[in-house]
């Protein structure tokens, strides 16, 4: 009995051993590169780098308030709108779409697995490929292609879609950012949807549910489970979404496309490629901000979701 | 798997047939430059003193460092800099990036020529460059005992004699290339078609061709007949009615690239108000300090006017009312020329707005319009860009003239144009050459033995003699006074001596400052941030994206809401 | 021919008649395909096409006039010319091993330390187990946006900055949606086998190497897969953490910016399809891996 304890003794202990060895690179690494990071990002907010002698600095609120002055409140009020924008859109079109391709896919329809493979393909490729291959065709082939059906594009009047004084920029990024969105999401919705259960399918059927019935309230609360992770993902998603801006523009985007998320990237990036760290405590500045006002968005609307939803039971 | 990679290669192999059933043939098109290496016999030679350079690689190229090294290498072969070295040789690469102080200080390179540089934040953390002062003052053996100092001019000496603390101006750097945005002129067509203003017949404008006109040609911008500006455009009046004409013959007045159309338009402008300015007054924009002549005077929002002309006042000027240099007329007139180049009809090229139209298809477009090599119709009278533009077209150039001789650079006669003034009043007032690139050369403080080498290639590159070579190859002009004589002038394009005629007789404007007003504001006073204003829908926009929207403010309303900005949006520390 | 078909509902399976919703959703996606397609297919006959064709001779729509493929064409100048798309003058070889490293090695020490976190969490109940699980699920729906600064000051301070080793150290971490599909998969692995293995005197490191991994190493390989494909096509982080280290799709990127040599559309879309042939490849031998059955049942906690 003793030797029987102590060999469970020492079974345990070299368990515990070697979880802790195996634990000490994972939690290590969180401490730093997560918490570290994100305490350290919330300091940087707070300084005041001196230009000359970047070991130098003071602790300042003015990082927060010069956000809300001049032409960087007109910039941040701006692109905060058009992050919205996008997330309503989004919100519209996208998941909805990508809900019903799910369930084309899952009910496993006339090319189902090919049309699979090709909404996967965007995701597979890099943006800068189809970003750019859209903007030229945009630009290049489609007035060629247009011109005989006497359709008028790319003209002085009718100004391409990515022209400088187009209209339709914001129309001509969010169709090309739906339009390359389905990937991931498709395949988690198709796939989660092909948990359910047939009986549970049949049986509506039996019932006389028709396919629009059989979507909404059969596949739908069944799959909310998985659809929910999204949608409470994208909420989040209001102040990281870049839109593909930057495979698009690169560091020029126009007004009317600059999210959040790009303003942020954008200005971290500038101020890195020039080496330039008075410049990073702007931009912490607004991170910080935006993460206070996207925490609560995001358990909000979570709780919402969990409250209201419908429940796979 | 093998079956997929099977099928993918008999997809690809179909493809290629296809196409090639589609594409037979010869290739009917020129030979592509590859990239290779220019100098592929140069290698590294460990005897020798080895002294890495970074350039700005973009508009006047690498040709001319390539020259320069190989020259300097052949002179100083024999000069020993390093402990068992003899000869130096000189290596570079070119990119795009800003170099601040940190970034010299940790790169790997030795000299810099830069661009777009902030010159005294680099020489405020101190340590990052090597004191120049002997190099620009002394005499240089190399260059007939002439001084760099002696070259510049006296704002440069100004400018580049950094004042610390302790007060006597020291270099850092020497100046560079200079350039700005303007207007590129069409010669061969201005000549073939007379798109030359008669001398004034009567009250209203004609072109010589015109059957009411005198056959002699206007005086131009200067207002003086024998001149080479003879014919061409007085005042904006005239430059419009000449625009009018062009496209009435079917031609195209502008040409520019829809990609770069904002910072092109906007800094253009911005060499409109240098020009009416002149230099004194235009540098009042840089400090705000000083007396400004003629601010628009407004009544809320509304610009007063007084027996038909829009009224001016004086006013002092300080960082406190710097706001009001918004109000300076140069700017109301400049504004209101960008607004007649964007909104009338047939005004500009097809590329002019299209995101993906970047400055070579620009100047390709200029170049082939009305040649064997376009299909479409129409010339295009003027080209907005820099001096540098022709040593971009080369490519172009090559391609064009590989079919006919006619096309290639020295045959081909476009012109730098000078700007028409904004009312009849200032002609005859001058003309102003703007350098908005801030160029300069520097070198990286702490490079033990090789420094000499360094400072050496540095002067070296300023010699009369490299300064006639950067011409000579780039078309383009070094921000020095120097000249080329008839022999140096021979092979020159007919644009480069039209530049460097133009020159002759223009005041230089360098839109840089030494105050420390412009240091703290550099990025706010850049023309494409200080020319920004609310198009009317509550967005701070750039005045060639408001004045090429469909329904778009007026002139007049923007140049009120730019004022109101400069006020309300404490734009400057 | 066999496989066509299955892109078809196979023989022998019931198909489900279409309704109105299932046919407008069937015309919906082969416009989708239709236009993807399309892009792909231009994009590649404009690669065969010489650049002045395609700008002096203002074919930009159509099929090459001449195909362009002397001496390699555009793809062959494309890798001659790929050291001008850098200031560091970054050649075609030096770039696709740069490319191998980040994505590779990224991809790999990101899935181990994922796999290997959560078969600790999911076989071994301590409370950090569920203490880090907790930090998941937490780092998932809590929003911290743009802390890119804040991770670039850090990694200059430990040295990480511009070294793809750096980038390894940075992507060694266990958050993520793959942390939940390998926890709900090793929770769902019988305990029986690792008591049979610890019985016969096998050690912890034994029991998850020999026995948990080579059941896991399927979706391991999938998540692998996917994270490869993922920083393969990466070029913002790149661009940002290794300004010296220039990966294939940064260059990519950069010579839509470059001017000079890159002017013209055919030789800037040559980049794009030499960055884009290895991903297809490796797409069409693993799609079904890359399709396959990963789920994640919910975010619960």
């Amino acid at each position: 009995m003793a030797i029987k304890k102590k060999s469970i003794f020492r079974a345990e202990r070299g368990s515990l051993i070697f979880y802790s060895l195996m634990m000490i690179w994972p939690i290590l690494q969180f401490c730093v590169f997560y918490i570290g990071v994100n305490f350290n990002s919330v300091l940087l907010a707070f300084k005041e780098i001196d230009p000359l002698d970047y070991s130098k600095y003071t602790y300042t609120f003015d990082n927060f308030t010069n956000w809300f002055k001049g032409s960087s409140w007109l910039e941040l009020k701006n692109s905060l709108g058009v992050s919205l924008k996008v997330y309503v859109i989004s919100l519209a079109i996208g998941v909805p779409l990508g809900l019903f391709f799910s369930y084309y896919i899952y009910k496993k329809m006339p090319l189902a697995t090919f049309y699979r493979v090709m909404l996967f393909l965007p995701s597979i490729l890099s943006s800068v490929v189809l970003a750019r291959l859209y903007q030229y065709f945009t630009d290049w082939a489609l007035p060629e292609l247009l011109a005989p059906l006497h359709i008028e594009y790319g003209t002085k009047d009718v100004p391409t879609l990515f022209a400088t004084n187009s209209e339709y920029k914001f129309v001509a990024v969010m169709a090309f950012n739906i339009f390359v969105s389905f990937g991931t999401t498709v395949l988690m919705y198709s796939n989660k949807m092909s948990t359910i259960s047939p009986e549970i399918i049949e049986s509506a059927h039996l019932d006389g549910a028709g396919a629009l019935t059989e979507f909404f309230y059969v596949v739908l609360p069944l799959s909310f489970s998985t659809i929910s992770v999204f949608l409470v993902t994208g909420v989040a998603g209001i102040f990281t979404n870049q839109i593909n801006n930057y495979a698009l523009f690169s560091f020029q985007a126009p007004t009317e496309v600059v999210t959040v998320g790009y303003l942020i990237y954008n200005k971290t990036r500038h101020a890195a490629s020039i080496n330039r760290m008075p410049d990073f405590p702007f931009v912490a500045a607004l991170a910080v901000m935006l993460t206070l006002v996207a925490v609560p968005l995001t358990y909000g609307v979570r709780f919402l979701l969990n409250k209201f939803g419908p429940k796979e039971d | 798997m093998r079956k997929n990679l099977s099928r993918l290669l008999a997809g690809a192999l179909a493809c290629i047939s296809v196409l090639g059933l589609v594409g037979c043939g010869g290739n009917p098109y020129s030979d592509l430059d590859d990239g290779g290496n220019k100098r592929p016999e140069k290698v590294l030679d460990p005897s020798k003193t080895q002294l890495q350079v970074v350039t700005f690689r973009a508009g006047f190229g690498d040709e001319w460092l390539y020259e320069l090294e190989d020259r300097f290498e052949e002179a100083y072969k024999d000069v020993v800099y390093e402990d068992g070295k003899k000869g130096v040789q000189v290596w570079h690469e070119g990119d795009t990036k800003q170099y601040d102080a940190q970034a010299v200080i940790s790169s790997k390179y030795d000299i810099f020529f830069m661009e777009g540089g902030d010159y005294y934040a680099l020489c405020a953390n101190g340590g990052a460059l090597e004191e120049l002062t002997d190099i620009v003052t002394l005499p240089n053996k190399d260059d007939n005992d002439k001084t760099i100092f002696s070259k510049m001019t006296a704002q440069q000496k100004s400018f580049y004699g950094y004042t610390a603390v302790d007060g006597d101006p020291k270099y850092y750097a020497i100046p560079h290339y200079e350039g700005g945005w303007g207007l590129v002129y069409n010669k061969e067509l201005f000549d073939r078609k007379g798109y030359y203003l008669a001398s004034k017949a009567g009250e209203e404008p004609c072109l010589i061709s015109s059957p009411d006109a005198t056959s002699e040609k206007g005086t131009g911008p200067d207002g003086q007949t024998g001149t080479e500006d003879d014919g061409l455009p007085r005042t904006y009046e005239e430059f419009f009615f000449l625009c009018d004409e062009i496209v009435a013959r079917d031609d195209i007045p502008f040409c520019w690239s829809g990609k770069h159309a904002e910072p092109y338009l906007t800094t253009m402008m911005n060499t409109l108000v240098a020009d009416y300015n002149g230099v004194e007054q235009m540098t009042l924009n840089l400090d705000f300090n000083g007396t400004a002549q003629e601010l628009v005077v407004m009544n809320g929002n509304e610009i007063v006017y007084e027996n038909g002309k829009i009224k001016t006042e004086t006013k002092e000027i300080t960082p406190a009312n710097g706001y009001d240099m918004a109000r300076q007329v140069a700017k109301y007139y400049a504004i209101g020329f960008l607004y007649r180049m964007l909104t009338e009809k047939g005004y500009y090229n097809d590329g002019a707005f299209v995101s993906t139209h970047d400055h070579l298809m620009a100047q390709t477009d200029f170049l082939q319009a009305g040649t064997t090599f376009a299909s479409g119709k129409g010339e295009m009278a003027m080209l907005v860009d820099g001096p540098w533009w022709e040593g971009e077209a080369t490519t172009t150039f090559n391609t064009m003239s590989a079919q006919n001789d006619a096309y290639s650079k020295k045959n081909r006669n476009f012109g730098w144009m000078p700007l028409p003034k904004a009312t009849e009043e200032k002609v005859g007032s001058g003309k102003v050459y703007v350098d908005s690139l801030s160029a300069f050369t520097v070198v990286k403080a702490g490079l033990g033995p090789k420094k000499q080498a360094a400072l050496d290639f540095v002067r070296f590159s300023a010699t009369e003699a490299s300064l006639v070579e950067f011409t000579q190859i780039t078309g383009a002009l070094k921000s020095y006074n120097y000249t080329l004589n008839e022999e140096q002038s021979a092979n020159l394009s007919p644009f480069t001596k039209s530049l460097i005629r133009y020159k002759e007789t223009a005041t230089l404007y360098v839109h840089d400052s030494s105050s420390a007003f412009f240091q703290k504001n550099r990025t706010s006073l850049q023309p494409y941030r200080a020319y920004g204003s609310s198009d009317g829908d509550g967005t701070v926009g750039n005045p060639v994206i408001a004045f090429s929207k469909k329904k778009h403010i007026s002139a007049e309303d923007y140049f009120v809401n730019m004022c109101k900005r400069w006020k309300s949006d404490n734009m400057f520390q | 021919m066999a496989s066509i078909t299955k892109l078809f509902k196979p023989r022998n399976e019931k198909r489900e008649k279409m309704s109105l919703l299932t046919v407008i959703m069937c015309i919906i996606l082969a416009v989708y395909c239709i236009v993807l397609l399309a892009l792909i297919f231009w994009g590649l006959i404009t690669v065969l096409k010489h650049p002045e064709e395609f700008l002096n001779g203002h074919n930009r729509a159509g099929l090459p006039k001449y195909v362009f493929l002397d001496k390699g064409g555009n793809f062959v100048r494309a890798m001659k010319l790929w050291h001008k798309t850098t200031p560091e003058e970054t050649t075609f070889v030096e770039s696709l091993l740069n490319s191998i490293l980040y994505a590779a090695g990224g991809a790999f020490i990101n899935t181990l330390v994922q796999c290997l976190t959560a078969y600790l969490c999911a076989r071994y109940k301590y409370k950090l187990s569920k203490i880090v699980y907790g930090a998941v699920i937490v780092a998932m729906i809590l929003p911290i946006v743009g802390s890119l600064a804040s991770e670039i000051e850090m990694a200059k301070r430990f040295g990480l900055y511009d070294q793809i080793w750096g980038t390894w150290i940075m992507k060694a971490n266990f958050l993520g949606l793959y942390f939940l599909v390998f926890h709900e998969m090793f929770s769902s692995m019988p305990m029986a086998y690792s008591e049979a293995a610890k019985i016969d005197g096998a050690n912890d490191w034994s029991i998850f190497w020999k026995i948990a991994f080579p059941l896991a190493v399927n979706t391991f390989m999938t998540v692998l897969l996917i994270n490869f494909v993922a920083l393969w096509n990466d070029f913002q982080m790149s661009l940002v953490y290794l300004p010296t280290h220039h990966t294939m799709a940064e260059c990519v990127h950069r010579a839509f910016e470059t001017t000079g040599d890159f002017t013209a559309p055919p030789l800037r879309f040559a980049f794009t399809f030499i960055l884009m042939t290895p991903i297809l490849i490796l797409f069409l031998c693993f799609h079904k891996r890359l399709l396959g059955n990963l789920t994640i049942g919910g975010v619960k906690g």
